[in-house]
């Protein structure tokens, strides 16, 4: 186990320096001069040659490119065009609020996801089965930022339960958090659904069966502790999703997190912290996937041997 | 004797038409399968709407008339007008093109990306594969959506740059499957015997691997056209994506919807729109699944 969990974390090193490579080379394709951003509108050509020269522009790019890593390794990613703020400091302060979204639509997901899927699969070919997949179908198929808006029409405009934008409270967490979990939830009706349908055609389910364990033993301790594996896995990977539509969703509802940020800097061009955002981005998925890889590997040993 | 020659031979040897092919087989399947013609019938509707949807719109899809501002669906206006007093079911019509084009070109452009790199990397094996997929996990590291804004950002608006920035962040999902194929293909008996026979690699992997993982590639590519039409309606809401004249759903969705509270068709029914379309490559690629590949089957 302690093998794997090394090559896991050794794999990561090139991952993590590719991902510098490609943030990096991403923003010094954008058009636009970061110093005449930084300077404004009425600076003077010596002024905007000033900040040119504090910035470390007029290097070749390689040598800024190691000047941005070795700030990066120390956690200092720069500071903002807009405001001079620092980059890491500023995104730190947001992020929390999309983490606590993100989380809270994972609830959503996986809390409508693994029961209907479950009951799909134990009544397969039946009317509720039918309803289950068809759920997840339109669950998957729907626009999220268009779900959040029919939830707002709904819940806020015709029904005036919910407040229609905003965070802080636990009823302005409601909406945003279905608008961002409901697409994985279809997807983990179907993930569930057929996980459990291969779980309960195996050998070992029929003879749990015929030991004469009740149906509801049999399904939930031991079908779907093994049918939950390939679920474990998609978390991992749907967190990229949830962080990329955390940026609509948080546009929609004015969600003050870090997607909703992420898109103001981004249409105000201030490079240093669409780098930075970026990089929290991709590094937040790396860990969490080298994390749930970690998870697998003590729940299906067979994976460590790989 | 080649290995096309004994592949002939047997053919004429074989008893003709007691065995069904292959493709009859999957087209008889595909007939029994309610969910794939359901969708198969949705795509060709909207194929049809794409193509000859300027000619079919009840009202001039760009025409203001701002007396009409905001007219509830009725008689005249099947889906209501927007602010504008442009007619939604029309405007409608004419995005279903756009849509369709982002669909289809960034899927084909990610697979003519994703399967050699795919191929490459799988049947190659060793250092070049562990090189090439540290790269494939390190753009997938990234949100797409949000790799896809800051391509926009740089480009600018236009559904050529959308396209362009969904085909950068969408590819190496193609590697990755194509990658998978071709590492368990490469171990098998008629690969081993062409390679004893010199081909070179190029052709083993097009010519003998490559139309092995087409049934899988091809379900993929159905329900993956769902992806960019999804992200191209995003990417227009943030107003990051189409233009003005270019006015996809998403770009409708995004202008009108500050009146959602007073006029919620004009923003209701673009999304079913996506919805609908999304929903039927999903039907249709579930149904392919079934009858190409059923080894995926549930």
């Amino acid at each position: 186990m302690h093998i794997y969990i090394i090559k896991r974390l050794l794999q990561a090193i090139p991952v993590i320096l590719l991902v510098t490579v490609i943030t990096f080379s991403l923003i010094h394709l954008m058009p636009g001069d970061p110093a005449i951003m930084r300077a404004g509108e009425d600076a003077t050509l010596e002024q905007v040659e000033q900040i040119r020269e504090a910035m470390g522009l007029n290097e070749p790019i390689p040598a800024q490119y190691l000047n941005w890593m070795s700030g990066l390794v120390r956690g200092d990613l720069g500071e903002s065009l807009q405001d001079g703020r620092p980059v890491f400091t500023t995104l730190m302060q947001r992020l929390p609020a999309t983490l606590y979204l993100v989380l809270a639509s994972f609830v959503v997901s996986l809390a409508i996801g693994i029961p209907v899927g479950i009951l799909s699969a134990v009544r397969q070919n039946t009317f509720i089965d039918t309803f289950a997949r068809g759920f997840a179908l339109l669950g998957i198929s729907m626009p999220s930022f268009w779900f959040g808006l029919m939830l707002v029409l709904l819940f806020s405009y015709r029904l005036q339960w919910l407040p229609a934008s905003g965070a802080g409270s636990f009823q302005q967490l409601i909406m945003p958090a279905l608008a961002l979990g409901m697409a994985s939830a279809g997807l983990i009706t179907r993930m569930t659904r057929s996980s459990m349908l291969e779980v309960l055609k195996q050998d070992y389910i029929r003879t749990a069966r015929s030991k004469g364990l009740r149906a509801q033993i049999v399904i939930y301790k031991h079908a779907l502790k093994n049918a939950m594996l390939p679920v474990v896995t998609v978390i991992g990977l749907q967190l990229g999703y949830r962080l990329g539509g955390s940026v609509i969703v948080e546009q929609i509802f004015a969600y003050p997190g870090i997607g909703r940020f992420a898109y103001t800097r981004l249409l105000a061009r201030d490079f240093p912290m669409i780098m930075g955002n970026l990089f929290i981005f991709a590094m937040i998925f790396i860990i969490v996937n080298i994390l749930t890889d970690i998870v697998y590997g003590f729940l299906e040993p067979r994976i460590r041997y790989d | 004797m080649t290995v096309k020659d004994a592949k002939v031979s047997s053919e004429i040897g074989a008893p003709i038409k007691t065995s069904t092919s292959f493709r009859d087989d999957a087209i008889r399947r595909f007939k029994k399968n309610p969910t794939a013609i359901i969708g198969l019938i949705i795509a060709i509707v909207f194929v049809l709407i794409a193509i000859f949807g300027r000619y079919i719109t009840p009202h001039d899809p760009f025409a203001q008339n701002i007396v009409n501002s905001h007219q509830a669906p009725s008689a005249e206006h099947w889906l209501g007008t927007d602010f504008f007093g442009r007619d939604v079911l029309s405007r409608i019509i004419v995005g279903a093109r756009i849509s369709l084009l982002v669909g289809i070109s960034v899927i084909t452009i990610r697979a003519a990306i994703g399967i050699p790199y795919g191929l490459i990397a799988g049947y190659y094996g060793g250092k070049v594969e562990m090189v090439m997929m540290r790269i494939v996990d390190a753009v997938i590291s990234f949100p797409g959506i949000i790799l896809a804004m800051a391509i926009m950002a740089v480009r600018g608006q236009g559904i050529e740059n959308v396209i362009l920035a969904l085909s950068i962040t969408g590819w190496p999902m193609f590697a990755r499957l194509v990658r998978g194929e071709a590492m368990s293909l490469k171990e098998r008996e008629y690969v081993q015997a062409s390679r004893a026979l010199g081909y070179n690699d190029g052709k083993i992997m097009f010519q003998h691997i490559l139309p092995n993982c087409l049934a899988t590639i091809i379900v993929y590519a159905t329900m993956g056209i769902a992806t960019p039409i999804l992200a191209e309606a995003g990417l227009s809401f943030l107003g990051l994506g189409a233009t003005a004249e270019q006015a996809t759903w998403g770009f409708q969705m995004s202008i009108e919807r500050q009146y959602l509270r007073y006029a919620w068709w004009s923003v209701t029914f673009p999304g079913m729109a996506v919805m609908i379309v999304v929903l039927g490559f999903n039907l249709l690629g579930d149904g392919l699944r079934d009858v190409l590949d059923p080894r995926m089957k549930e």
